[in-house]
């Protein structure tokens, strides 16, 4: 009797690409060696920051509609997790810059407040286009959060919010490749390609281009997968590891 | 090494006019730069005014220290 | 040292297999030593540096607590002032240390006034002035309710705050700019000279007075944040002919053994806190006696049982006094009054964590000890014009000990405020200000930029190595003897007739390391040859072949002027004696 390969439930899914995505800097840290000279604070604080800005092309997969995903799983559980990962994405980055400056409260060099002003206060491009992300990023959440009370229509808004993410991707990015305290010539290539797979998904969803399409698959509308796995479509385990 | 090294620095240039030393400068980039570190004193001024906490400093120093006994 | 030779070894062995050895050992061979003599290759063009012209009431020379003060003062009398700083405002040399700052509160005193001023000048072995000692406590409470008002406690750096208040009285202020020196014409200082750090460019200032708050100084010596305080106040007032008192004295602070040059390490404890006021507590602290028991019995050695040494350094007979050896202990006072000196741990630095090792203070002297002689106490020196505070005058607060907690700090807001107004005063009753000549501009932006234009010389870097290696070891400027003192002498003039006038730079750091170089060589001959001059030991300055005090010959303190021929004279003052002019 063949062996039928395990289903990848939405959960399984989730929790492995959220390891591939979250995973790398982890790794990076320790074969870069931190936990050199800097407080733990900071060093955990710099760790949570790197994980959360790794997710953010994350974000780019699991979203709902990405049909490069198995078919079978579940659309609305996927959207439960890309919109809990998303809160805290947007929380963790938009307060990254004041988390920075929590250490100066217990310290006795230059107040918090200071710092921050000297900080949003400084010409460079890197501080730049850190506050740009600061403020897409906070327009991508509100957005989100308060969907429902946006006098726009649901395909208005799903289009302002892939804009507003590829804008955020790409000003965090710059940001972080100036700024970046851990950036070295292996993270900002690994950066960089990350970002350009994102980019990448979100093109092919734009412009509707599916490069390897199964015959049989739906058009691309709201809860086909669902449909999909209600019709008993068993996608392989194979299929499902390579899209991974 | 005295001060180690700067990272995540967003050229703020206060660690520059900080440093009674004058270890420091503005690099092309931007960004402060180590420029002659056999003068710092470890005095961890430039780290103190350093509104994003982007300095390192090592207890040694880099070049020989001259002192009474030891 | 040792682990460095040893990578290098290490590196070596390594590199049999490959030739990444020989790049590392040629490196480190270039970077251990720098070559002596060699080429200059200016990375930039000093002829296309540009000057600039200030004209201003009183200039005030340093940013710390006495120029700050002193530039607070004046414009709050008036005048215009404009206050230069070789680092930042409230930032550079011993300011932002500075950490406790005495009051005398008149009502809350334990000690009467009388007997502090009494204890103070008893414990110094009569080596304090009693007038500036008087005057800090007459005015210290008013200064620091001053500092509250404006914040100045509530943290640790004291950037802010001073900017805030200079600005609010809209004085000038050039930060970054080592001024170099000083323009006198007609008996009268006229204003001032130098170059700004970050773009090379030459300032002058012609200024009716010029108030010095430029510290005290070193040997750029390990262990200690004071490495941009090369007594430059006082070298460039000696070369227009001030008198300098008080350089045979010697601060004693230790560093830390096992890393010499963690200043932050063996400070921070008092660092990472917020200012503090403290009240009269008359405790010696700094004399030599651990420097004498190393002498003599060798250094502290880690890994040794050390505890029990300890013990040991702590029975040696100690005081403000001359020495250990001599056993003579002045400080004592009678039995009807309070006995307020208190003798502090010897051995163990304060805030260190770990063994001591010497020269963390190499070649300053106690606070306020040393600096221009004042004429009186507005700290005019004998340059009509010219005044000094804090540090850069040789007031005596405390003598030649450093006596009272936070009395340095205090010390320099006092005088600062004081000299601030005097100064602002006499400038705004003097209604001409002569200008500076195009000659003497034209003199002094050529020795400015020489250094530069030097097609080949020595390395200001190697010659302070040099330098520190005559002046820091313990049995030059700590135990001295004749003999010794002479040699060093010897080997000081040699740096200072052939390699000061050959230092090249090649960039506007190195110009300023040449000029603190050629006034370190001059600070360092002058405390040779004032130390050769005092035959006897007392307080801070102890000589193995004159170890007793001699109070017939020696209470007095010692001046160095220059003399016509531009050489080193020295005059000795006697305590009661008012200062020659």
């Amino acid at each position: 009797m063949p062996q039928t390969p395990p289903e990848l439930t939405t959960r399984d899914f989730f929790l492995r690409a959220a390891a591939v995505f979250a995973g790398f800097p982890v790794l990076f840290m320790l074969i870069k060696g931190v936990f050199s000279g800097r407080n733990a604070y900071l060093e955990i604080f710099s760790l949570i920051t790197i994980t959360a800005w790794c997710l953010v092309p994350g974000q780019f997969y699991w979203f709902p509609g990405n049909r490069f995903l198995p078919l079978h799983l579940r659309s609305w559980t996927l959207a439960r997790y890309h919109m809990v990962i998303g809160t805290l994405l947007v929380l963790l980055l938009c307060s990254h810059p004041f988390l920075l400056l929590l250490p100066k409260l217990f310290e006795y060099g230059i107040s918090p407040q200071e710092a921050f002003f000297t900080m949003i206060s400084t010409p460079h491009a890197g501080v730049i286009s850190g506050i740009i992300s600061w403020l897409l990023l906070a327009t991508l959440g509100g957005t989100a959060w308060f969907r429902k009370l946006l006098p726009l229509r649901y395909h208005v808004w799903r289009q302002l919010h892939g804009i507003l993410a590829f804008l955020v991707l790409i000003c965090g990015l710059h940001h972080v490749l100036f700024l970046g305290r851990h950036i070295t010539p292996l993270i900002t290539v690994i950066f960089i390609l990350f970002a350009l797979a994102a980019a990448g998904m979100m093109v092919r969803r734009w412009f509707d281009i599916i490069p390897h399409a199964k015959p049989g698959r739906l058009p691309p509308s709201e809860g086909n997968t669902d449909r999909l796995k209600k019709q008993g479509h068993q996608p392989e385990k194979k299929e499902a590891e390579n899209e991974f | 090494m005295a001060i180690k090294k700067i990272s995540g620095c967003i050229g703020c240039g206060e660690c520059v006019l900080s440093c009674p030393t004058d270890v420091l400068r503005i690099g092309d980039n931007g960004k402060a730069e180590i420029c002659w570190p056999e003068e710092c004193q470890l005095c961890h001024l430039c780290r103190m005014y350093c509104p994003v906490d982007a300095i390192t400093i090592d207890p040694e120093k880099s070049i020989p220290v001259i002192i009474s006994w030891g | 040292m040792s682990s460095e030779m040893e990578s290098t070894r290490r590196q070596f062995l390594a590199g049999a297999i490959g030739i990444a050895a020989l790049g590392s050992l040629s490196l480190s061979g270039t970077a251990q030593g720098e070559a002596e003599a060699r080429e200059n290759h200016p990375q930039i063009d000093p002829d296309a540096l540009s000057t600039k012209e200030h004209a201003t009431d009183v200039l005030v020379i340093g940013g710390g607590m006495a120029g700050f003060f002193a530039a607070v003062k004046a414009a709050d009398q008036g005048a215009k002032v404009i206050l230069t700083a070789k680092g930042r405002l409230g930032a550079s040399g011993q300011t932002p240390w500075a950490r406790d700052i005495f009051a005398y509160y008149p009502a809350h005193e334990e000690m009467s006034l009388k007997d502090w001023i009494k204890a103070i000048n008893i414990a110094s072995h009569r080596t304090s002035n009693p007038k500036f000692t008087r005057q800090l406590a007459n005015h210290s409470l008013a200064r620091v309710n001053d500092l509250k008002e404006w914040g100045f406690f509530d943290s640790s750096l004291y950037s802010r705050c001073f900017h805030h208040q200079l600005k609010k009285r809209k004085v000038e202020t050039c930060e970054r700019m080592m001024i170099t020196h000083l323009i006198k014409e007609r008996g009268r200082v006229i204003g001032a000279g130098g170059f700004t750090l970050d773009d090379g460019i030459i300032h002058f200032f012609s200024a009716k007075t010029v108030v010095l708050a430029t510290g005290a100084g070193a040997f750029k010596p390990a262990g200690l944040p004071v490495c941009d305080l090369t007594s430059d106040g006082a070298m460039m007032a000696w070369r227009i002919g001030a008198r300098i008192t008080g350089k045979e004295w010697n601060d004693t602070t230790t560093g830390l053994l096992n890393a010499p040059a963690a200043t932050w390490q063996r400070w921070r404890k008092d660092l990472a806190r917020k200012p503090q006021v403290c009240g009269t507590h008359v405790e010696a602290t700094g004399d030599l006696g651990l420097n004498y028991e190393v002498w003599k019995e060798g250094a502290i050695l880690p890994g040794l049982p050390d505890a029990n040494k300890e013990q040991e350094v702590k029975q040696f007979p100690r005081g403000p006094a001359v020495h250990p050896a001599t056993g003579s202990e002045p400080a004592e006072t009678k039995p009807g009054q309070e006995p307020k000196v208190h003798h502090a741990a010897l051995s163990t630095p304060v805030f260190a964590q770990g063994l001591p090792s010497g020269g963390a203070g190499a070649g300053l002297a106690p606070h306020n000890s040393e600096g221009l002689a004042p004429i009186d106490l507005n700290g005019q020196s004998t340059i009509p014009g010219l005044y000094a505070a804090g540090d850069a005058l040789g007031s005596c607060v405390t003598g030649a000990m450093e006596l009272q907690q936070g009395a340095s700090l205090s010390a320099a807001a006092v005088q600062g405020a004081i000299a601030g107004a005097a100064a602002a005063r006499v400038a705004l009753r003097q209604e001409t200000r002569p200008a500076i000549s195009p000659d003497q501009k034209i003199t002094i932006r050529k020795e400015i930029l020489a250094p530069l234009k030097r097609n080949r010389g020595f390395s200001p870097r190697w010659v302070t190595q040099t330098l520190q290696g005559i002046i820091i070891p313990n049995f030059i400027l700590y135990i001295k003897k004749e003999k010794m003192l002479e040699a060093a002498l010897a080997y000081v003039e040699e740096l200072r007739d052939n390699h000061q006038p050959l230092l090249i730079a090649r960039n506007i750091h190195e110009l300023r390391l040449a000029h603190e170089t050629a006034n370190m060589i001059l600070n360092a001959e002058m405390k040779l040859r004032a130390s050769i001059l005092r035959r006897e030991s007392r307080c801070t300055h102890y000589r193995v072949d004159y170890p007793r005090s001699n109070d017939r010959d020696w209470d007095c303190w010692i001046n160095i002027f220059q003399t016509n021929d531009g050489t080193m004279g020295l005059e000795i003052q006697s305590f009661d004696e008012e200062p020659a002019t």
